[in-house]
């Protein structure tokens, strides 16, 4: 697959459909592997790393699951489409600014990404839409199995998994979702979910303005811990309490549709306003407005599939992605007028909110089996 | 408040809870939108704020550091103690016995446990076991020798022989790994 191809076809789970991913947008796995006896990529001289990736890299192009797919040694890309790659998840920040003797392998369909040489040796990751960590642990365990039995890894039986950092040790697993609560932060009760969520030895990372005022209102659940607990112990727990903080959010929703709607109806129509008739967004003020227009899509103010055209206008106006479009790099205050364009021709066809009482019961905690402590 | 990135002021706060306790990190309008404000884990928050004034060393790009200085070099790759508190990862998997000491006093306030629970590589797990068996016959044999008991030393040979020439448990144990550690 070539990189054009890669950018001009959205990821799998990009196109989520249903309402599946109106709370969980995303879920993914990480996994860390090393090779036995030699440096780790931080440390390895220049050559060692080259060596190490020609290891590596046919063994992860020869994968089926690979067939078909996208494989390059990262200096073979310009920092354009590597920021690409960044933006649709597929390497890290830190492999974005790598080159010779680091790769990124990608499956066609974007669900399956491996990084050659990032902090580790070998970083797979496996993301879908919506709540499903179980069906991404699975595709990247199959893939793991086959790896294995052809590279030497470094494995210890009291340390499991070597991993460069001790704070990977062990599984050398990451579980992840990122979630859409707009409804806990517009009543604050974000803080106190986020509070609890962390007391029960999860990591929670979100991004804030000023104030309270959440930027997309997009978080970030993830464990922390890799080390004395199985991969599905850990997989299990996240996925409770991630179905907890769901609950929470879908219960604040109705909640301000009961109770608030008037209130709720005015922000999401001034989100449709500005978004239609700005002629300047930053990021930052794009997100902000984008988000209320997927909580109204999961409220029903909006026509079916609003969700998904927010996602994908959620991807298109980043910054590499709307340079690709463009055609050209361009300087911030340029990217702000050409983000406003292509939100207003995204959402052009996209009638006026209507306030639409859904036929929606709030879903009692208790039988969600709620054990957040939240104070 | 300063962005952590620039001089512009700061008004975009990434914020990180682990236990209850949030870390910040301070952005200012376009390094956040350079960051990407949708990629949340990308940031290395602890990264940023550990390495705040001294910046890493690299290296790879510096093979003639000053090395006299480094007591307990790990034997295959010379990575030093120094090098892991300056930046909180070791050189290669032998580290982990060079430094098992200082290691395993940084796990217990990381992780759940100290003990691996997780799915295992089936294939080399076979090898481990096989390599440790021969070395507790080897033992065994070792001390029979040392207390004059040579019936004794010549069956433990014997049985080492055995294991030495038995087909490698890791080509057989292949096939079963592909069954194993499938239990999500
Ligand atoms: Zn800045
Ligand atoms: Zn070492």
């Amino acid at each position: 697959m070539r990189f054009s191809t890669l950018v001009k076809h959205p990821a799998d789970w990009m196109t989520g459909k249903g309402k599946d991913n109106a709370v969980v947008i995303t879920s993914r796995i990480r996994l860390a592997r090393n090779m036995n006896g030699v440096s780790f990529p931080g440390w390895a001289k220049k050559k060692e790393r080259v060596r190490i990736m020609e290891m590596i890299l046919p063994e992860l192009v020869e994968l089926p699951e690979m067939s078909d797919g996208f494989a390059k040694e990262l200096s073979e890309l310009d920092s354009l489409d590597k920021q690409v790659m960044v933006e649709r998840h597929l390497i890290s920040r830190e492999q974005a600014a790598r080159s010779e003797g680091c790769a990124a392998v990608v499956n066609r369909k974007q669900s399956l990404s491996v990084m050659v040489n990032e902090e580790d040796h070998l970083r797979m990751q496996s993301i879908c839409s919506g709540l499903h960590l179980r069906k991404a642990y699975a595709l990247l365990d199959t893939m793991d199995q086959q790896l294995e039995k052809k590279l030497p890894y470094a494995y210890d039986e009291k340390l499991g998994y070597i991993s460069a950092c001790p704070t990977n040790l062990g599984t050398g697993m990451r579980a992840s979702a990122m979630l859409h609560l707009p409804a806990l932060v517009l009543t604050e009760q974000i803080g106190q979910v986020l509070q609890a969520v962390s007391k029960i030895g999860l990591a929670v990372r979100g991004l804030f303005g000023e104030g309270t005022e959440s930027l997309g209102h997009l978080f970030q659940i993830s464990n922390q811990s890799t080390l004395g607990e199985s991969e599905e112990v850990i997989i299990e727990r996240l996925e409770r309490v991630i179905n907890q903080v769901a609950t929470h959010e879908r219960n604040a929703r109705l909640k301000m549709l009961e109770e608030d709607s008037d209130a709720l109806t005015d922000k999401i129509g001034r989100a449709y306003g500005t978004l239609m008739y700005a002629n300047l967004f930053d990021s930052k003020e794009a997100f902000a407005h984008i988000s209320l227009i997927r909580l109204g899509a999961d409220l029903g103010y909006f026509e079916e599939g609003t969700m998904q055209r927010c996602d994908s206008l959620m991807m298109e106006i980043q910054p590499a992605h709307l340079q690709i479009f463009a055609g050209k790099e361009l300087e911030p205050e340029k990217r702000d007028l050409i983000r406003a364009e292509i939100i207003r021709d995204q959402l052009q066809s996209l009638a006026p909110p209507v306030s639409n009482i859904v036929d929606n019961k709030l879903i009692d905690s208790d039988d969600a089996g709620d054990e957040l402590p939240i104070e | 408040m300063k962005c952590q990135f620039c001089e512009n002021e700061a008004n975009v706060f990434y914020t990180q809870v682990i236990d209850g306790k949030s870390k910040k990190m301070n952005l200012c309008d376009s390094c956040a939108e350079e960051q990407g404000v949708t990629s949340l884990e990308e940031f290395k928050i602890a990264d940023v704020l550990i390495n705040d004034e001294a910046p890493k060393s690299s290296p790879s790009e510096d093979p003639t550091a000053d090395t006299s200085a480094n007591v307990g070099e790990c034997t295959n790759c010379g990575f030093t103690l120094d090098d892991l508190r300056k930046v909180g990862r070791l050189g290669c998997s032998h580290c982990y016995e060079h430094f098992g000491t200082e290691v395993k006093s940084m796990l217990k306030s990381m992780h759940r446990g100290t003990q691996h629970k997780g799915k295992m590589p089936v294939g080399m797990i076979a090898a481990m076991k096989e390599k440790r068996d021969l070395q507790k016959l080897k033992t065994a044999m070792d001390r029979a020798i040392a207390d004059e008991k040579y019936e004794e030393a010549a069956k433990l040979r014997d049985e080492l022989t055995a294991l030495e020439n038995a087909p490698k448990a890791s080509k057989s144990s292949k096939k079963s790994s592909k069954k194993k550690g499938k239990t999500v």
